[in-house]
């Protein structure tokens, strides 16, 4: 038997809808549902090993070849991909980028210097510097919403799911900046080192969307 | 501050013993390869004028290159990329050589930016430029000294994959899209972003020329693919896959078929690469270890209109290869134990025993030397005074210093 390909999958969220998306293309998944205390879990019916992993090390473990794919949200893609190829739209984890405001506020319509805070300072930064608008991004780690509440900015990038929390908090989104996604990524060298088998787990997870 | 003081920088380390050998190994290997194939060796200097790299379409944006000021406040480049150097070597110095010249480096590039995530602020590369010749015969010329040079010191399997920068340029040409789009189209094929690619191409109306381009993005693999692609309806791209393939079928009549894949998705550098673009991996290694080309504008750029190609190896990445098949240079087996008025004899001996056989001890007495032997896990000392007697170590076992 040829030696499996090994995938880095996001924990949470991404971990189990992927699953439900082998196991709807026919593979056995159930060595992953009692994972126990190892930390590599073989598929033997999808022709990988997995590995678990927070969402920027799967795309850190991708790029340095020692994951030959992953599965990760877009959104930590566009914050810290850089070089691998990106060849499906798994259409789990779906949600988008917004900037929200406090509600009441023109935001664009100020000379104010303005202050964004955002898990996401590339992301909010790039789609910023592409409408000529100058603007401080802070880093924020945890609950983003906060930060206008305690005065610290005057708007947030954040991914927004139905926007409950943003209104929550007087919130209100006032532009779409691009949908979010799970998506299959592949190490470039592996791409062509081991092609067949990256073809036949990609055709798997083209046959769980199907099914679904 | 103690840390500053005794820091390197991002992206940038030290190299001790072994790592030098293989590195050193390494480079001399691909020198006497690219020798052998009639390449000669130039240094250039690590800093050069920042306009060489910013105006003449060299691929690197000015924001990774590393910068300086001189006192005339001409502001320099630690070089990016070696070929561009090479090239003006070519442009300004050997102006009395006729052409073709083949040339090649062994040198360090500098790029800053992403050096977190493991990603090198300095890398040695080894590579070869041929500059004045055009056509079939350069082309392969070149890509069977890549073959030969992944074969040598790839350290197992390896592939090296074609394309070609006329595919997508002429595609892009055909779509009439406005030009601001041609990153963004070059992108998502690089990153071979099928979803996101079909989205967007949605927006233009010439859907013959949309559905070649998202063609392109999926044809990767063996000479099966001149089959399966066809026409690509764009002249200029149809001749680029004639010519690749004349070109694979002699690289296949040569013998050097079998380590060759074509990617008709190729497109990085595509404002640089004119025509043939290569890139090769060897197994082990997340990223390709060779990257070459035609650049058939560089000289031109530069005043001396010719054509050229060439291909750079990553040494540091080939040499991380090599560090997991091959087992590490060893450490000295014995230290020699001398009295001072015999060191010429000393010397005498350690050179005819060979590599790593002997070192020297600096101590004194024998006891100061078992002593140092048994910190460096050396498991016997060979003593001078007494008649070359080997006295073991106490404490290290024989056989586990080899």
């Amino acid at each position: 038997m040829r030696e499996p390909l090994r995938l880095a999958l996001t924990k949470g969220r991404l971990e189990t809808k992927l699953l439900d998306l082998l196991r709807r293309g026919g593979a056995d998944t159930t060595p992953l549902e009692d994972k126990g205390r190892r930390l590599i879990h073989p598929l033997p019916d999808a022709g990988v090993e997995v590995v678990l992993a927070k969402a920027p090390d799967v795309i850190t473990y991708v790029e340095h070849g020692v994951c030959d794919l992953g599965v990760v949200g877009k959104d930590t893609i566009l914050e810290y991909g850089q070089s691998f190829y990106e060849v499906l739209d798994l259409r789990f984890g779906a949600c988008r980028f917004a900037l929200a405001v406090r509600e009441g506020e023109d935001f664009f319509g100020t000379y104010r210097h303005r202050r964004v805070a955002s898990k996401y300072p590339n992301v909010a930064g790039d789609w910023f510097a592409a409408r000529g608008m100058d603007v401080e991004i802070i880093r924020i780690e945890g609950s983003v919403e906060l930060a206008p509440l305690l005065g610290l900015a005057d708007a947030i990038v954040d991914i927004v799911e139905t926007g409950a929390t943003l209104r929550a908090n007087g919130l209100v989104p006032v532009a779409d900046i691009c949908p979010v996604s799970a998506r299959l990524i592949v190490n470039l060298a592996a791409m062509k080192m081991k092609r067949t088998r990256v073809q036949a787990f990609v055709a798997l997870c083209r046959a769980g969307l199907e099914e679904s | 501050m103690a840390r500053s003081l005794v820091g390197t920088p991002a992206g940038a380390q030290d190299y001790l013993f072994d790592a030098c050998g293989r590195r050193r190994e390494m480079e001399a290997h691909a020198g006497a390869l690219f020798a052998r194939y009639g390449y000669r060796e130039v240094m250039t200097p690590a800093v050069e004028l920042f306009e060489l790299f910013a105006r003449t379409g060299q691929p690197m944006p000015p924001e990774s290159m590393v910068k300086l000021i001189d006192r005339d406040g001409r502001v320099l480049a630690m070089r990016p990329d070696s070929t561009t150097p090479v090239a003006r070597v070519v442009a300004a110095r050997l102006g009395g050589e006729p052409m073709p010249v083949r040339l090649y480096y062994l040198q360090d590039v500098y790029r800053d930016g992403a050096t977190h995530r493991g990603r090198r602020l300095e890398t040695r590369q080894a590579g070869v430029e041929f500059i004045g010749a055009g056509g079939l015969k350069a082309d392969l010329e070149v890509l069977s000294l890549a073959d030969e040079a992944l074969s040598e010191l790839g350290a197992g399997e390896y592939r090296i994959e074609l394309g070609h920068a006329a595919l997508f340029r002429a595609l892009f040409r055909a779509l009439q899209a406005p030009p601001g789009a041609a990153e963004e189209l070059r992108a998502l094929i690089e990153r071979k972003n099928f979803a996101s690619l079909g989205d967007r191409l949605e927006a233009f109306e010439n859907r013959p020329v949309c559905e070649a381009i998202l063609r392109l993005c999926h044809l990767f693999g063996g000479a099966e693919l001149f089959e399966e692609t066809g026409s690509l309806g764009v002249a200029e791209a149809d001749e680029a896959l004639a010519y690749l393939r004349d070109l694979y079928a002699a690289l296949t009549d040569a013998g050097l078929g079998r380590h060759i894949r074509l990617d008709f998705g190729l497109v990085h550098q595509i404002d640089y690469y004119t025509g043939l673009v290569f890139r090769g991996y060897v197994s082990g290694a997340g990223r390709a270890v060779l990257t070459g080309g035609r650049y058939d504008h560089l000289m031109g750029a530069l005043g001396r209109a010719a054509p050229g190609a060439g291909f750079v190896l990553d040494i540091d990445a080939l040499c991380a290869r090599a560090e997991e098949t091959r087992p590490a240079l060893r450490r000295a087996r014995r230290l020699l134990h001398f009295p001072p008025a015999r060191l010429r004899e000393a010397l005498g001996l350690v050179a005819r025993a060979g590599r790593d056989a002997y070192e020297l001890s600096p101590c004194a007495t024998l006891a100061e030397s078992l002593a140092l032997a048994r910190s460096r896990g050396i498991a016997a000392v060979v003593d001078m005074e007494r008649g070359g007697e080997e006295v073991p170590v106490p404490g290290v076992p024989a056989g586990e210093s080899v």
